[in-house]
């Protein structure tokens, strides 16, 4: 069968998310070989279970990417972008990882006011005054519910201190 | 069964665990009504705040938030042409143009009450035939219960979606994340690197939030929506009463009830089919079809009703079996195991008082609906509708957090909740489906250990595993279920060549 080099053609939407189909399949074998590749050093009882379904997951990856490449050359590749809007899509995975990593180190409290302000603003919403009130309100209403009524932890903060003295 | 439903009465009416019910329905008909947002979402969200609850409070508070949830779909559907969420988009083709000719409380009455009835007799349903299926999984020893983990997969896998291959990979996905930790039987570690953290294996709850209620929130703000929806459409004002009206509707409820405890208990299908299925034979039979689509009250009820009848229909398999009838069955089954729960004859012989309560709180939220989800209260709770979308986004991500946090103490699960979280998004966005990689995770060490008894109980003897009656159906029914969607695109291409 002849590979073409064009591109494939535009979607009703004008993008397809081909590419990424492709990727995603090949990276589905890739992590079932490594699967196979570490249960092997594991005794034969314990390995059969996830190499069995290893193997499997590896055959079908292979078998969704052949089925994308030669949708791709017959020109009708898997319709609709991955992302709907990529930038804004960025900014939400940018802001999740800051907010674990905000949370690990200072706690709960700061990181989640500042998410419930900053996120929506970093994606235009500029009414400051609701997004703000809606933090307070949100990180509020857990440390009343889960800390004090119900005696759940939450993760050490910097304002423990505070909070300690409130209780 | 009378006597564990007499004993059950009590605690489910027990003030704190009303108030549970209370504080889910709210919930649900809040989740529900905001587009983009699903039972399975809040439910996501919910399992880990109710961690280390008593179990009848938690599950009550899950079976509020699944029927609350199931009629707030229908308030956005009716008054903005948006279904908040999938079972309510059939809700939409009448329910808007009744909007539109000015009959909103009207349509919003009519979907509550077909909801509540759709519930109830749903609810009676659960009540009625997980015991008789209970006593039937008695018959099953190692070998069924394989197959019978085999046969959940297989249908979850085949139903969920489109795709064969990728339902059976989001499986694989499943079943090799329950394989991680200890192998109780000789204690090799299996893919933990090291990590102390790994040796029970990855914790089911915090899998089930991030895959459900992470990609929510990164959607939502991709979407970015800015604004909410007018104050002025939830000016609600009684419209005459759907309740007098009873032999009217009467023989669409009936209808309607039956298609979805039906579409309910069978694996893989799910609220948006039964809604449909029920709309589509009210259409058929009625006497002036061509109103449907444009302001029939008929086709309200119709898809209400057999939206809210899947719901209680669809835990029958997942309470007696451990096999869920839907998507949000499997969650509601991971918060069940979360509180040291397993499905199947154990649940109903150890805990008869907390599985027949959880059934009677199916039954009770069905009745407070009525009560909760009237026109006072939709303007009360729909005015959640009038937020704008994207500052919900942090909303949830504050909630899952505290959530999942608070359930081992561990920052740990937190970046194992945002790992699996965007590995949720990429597979959502790639139509790969992710009921079945909860089922795979929650049978897949069924599954190994039985096979396992099994082969030592037949010394080493595979041909053991097709030695029983039950044992050859049950494989032959999930070979069957694998191979469909093949003969179908056989026909399909057989019936395009002719």
């Amino acid at each position: 069968m002849e590979v073409t080099e064009e591109a494939p053609p535009a979607t009703a939407e004008g993008r397809s998310r081909s590419p990424v189909e492709i990727v995603f399949a090949l990276l589905l074998v890739a992590v079932s070989v490594g699967v196979i590749a570490m249960a092997s050093s594991y005794p034969v009882e314990s390995a059969a279970y996830p190499v069995a379904i290893a193997s499997g997951m590896a055959v079908l990856g292979l078998w969704i990417a052949a089925r994308e490449v030669l949708r791709r050359q017959r020109g009708n590749p898997t319709p609709g972008a991955f992302a709907e809007h990529g930038p804004r899509l960025a900014i939400g995975i940018a802001a999740l990882v800051a907010y674990f990593a905000a949370v690990s180190l200072i706690g709960f409290i700061l990181p989640s006011l500042a998410v419930c302000i900053l996120l929506p603003a970093a994606v235009g919403f500029r009414r400051w005054g609701l997004a703000a009130t809606v933090g307070v309100v949100c990180v509020v209403s857990i440390l009343l519910i889960f800390v004090y009524a119900l005696g759940r932890p939450i993760p050490e903060d910097l304002l423990s201190p505070l909070l300690a003295k409130v209780r | 069964m009378i006597d564990a439903l007499l004993h059950a009465i009590p605690l489910v009416f027990a003030p704190m665990n009303i108030l549970a019910m209370f504080i889910g329905l709210i919930a649900g008909l809040v989740v529900g009504c905001l587009p983009g947002l699903t039972v399975v979402t809040g439910l996501a969200v919910l399992i880990p705040l109710t961690f280390g609850l008593d179990p009848l409070f938690a599950l009550g508070m899950m079976a509020g938030m699944y029927n609350g949830g199931s009629y707030g779909g229908a308030i956005p559907a009716i008054l903005m042409r948006v279904p908040g969420t999938p079972a309510s988009v059939a809700t939409v083709l009448d329910g808007y143009k009744m909007t539109q000719q000015g009959k909103a409380a009207y349509a919003l009455q009519v979907a509550l009450l077909s909801g509540v009835i759709g519930s109830v007799l749903s609810s009676i349903s659960l009540i009625l035939l997980s015991p008789p299926l209970v006593s039937f999984s008695l018959l099953f020893g190692p070998i069924e219960y394989f197959w019978l983990g085999i046969l959940g997969l297989a249908t979850v896998s085949s139903l969920l979606g489109d795709d064969l291959p990728k339902g059976l990979i989001a499986c694989g996905i499943g079943l090799l994340i329950g394989a991680v930790g200890q192998d109780i039987s000789n204690g090799t570690e299996r893919f933990t690197f090291g990590q102390l953290d790994l040796l029970d294996g990855f914790s089911a709850i915090v899998l089930l939030t991030g895959l459900f209620a992470v990609p929510p929130v990164l959607q939502i703000v991709e979407e970015a929506v800015k604004t909410g929806m007018s104050g002025d459409k939830l000016k609600l004002h009684r419209q005459g009463s759907a309740l007098s009206q009873w032999r009217f509707f009467t023989p669409v409820w009936i209808r309607s009830s039956i298609i979805g405890i039906i579409i309910g208990i069978l694996p893989g299908a799910g609220g948006s089919m039964s809604s449909f299925l029920a709309y589509n034979e009210a259409k058929r039979v009625a006497r002036n079809p061509e109103t449907f689509g444009h302001g029939n009250p008929e086709g309200v009820a119709a898809s209400e009703c057999g939206n809210g009848a899947d719901n209680a229909a669809s835990l029958i398999p997942a309470l007696a079996l451990g096999i869920p009838g839907s998507g949000v069955a499997a969650v509601i089954l991971g918060g069940l195991l979360v509180h040291g729960l397993r499905p199947g004859p154990q649940l109903f012989r150890e805990h008869p008082d907390i599985v027949y309560g959880f059934m009677l709180q199916f039954l009770a939220t069905s009745f407070m609906l009525a009560l909760v989800g009237g026109l006072a209260a939709t303007r009360i709770f729909g005015q959640v509708l009038r937020l704008p979308r994207i500052v919900l986004a942090p909303v949830i991500l504050l909630f899952v957090t505290i959530g999942v946090y608070s359930v081992n103490n561990s920052l740990f699960d937190l970046w194992v909740l945002l790992g699996v979280g965007l590995i949720g998004y990429v597979l959502e966005r790639l139509d790969y489906p992710s009921a079945p990689i909860v089922l795979g995770l929650l049978l897949g060490p069924m599954i190994e250990s039985q096979l396992r008894l099994a082969l030592t109980i037949s010394g080493g003897n595979t041909s053991a595993l097709v030695s029983t009656p039950i044992a050859v159906i049950l494989a032959l029914l999930s070979a069957a279920i694998l191979l469909t969607p093949a003969w179908r695109l056989f026909r399909q291409r057989r019936t395009a060549a002719a």
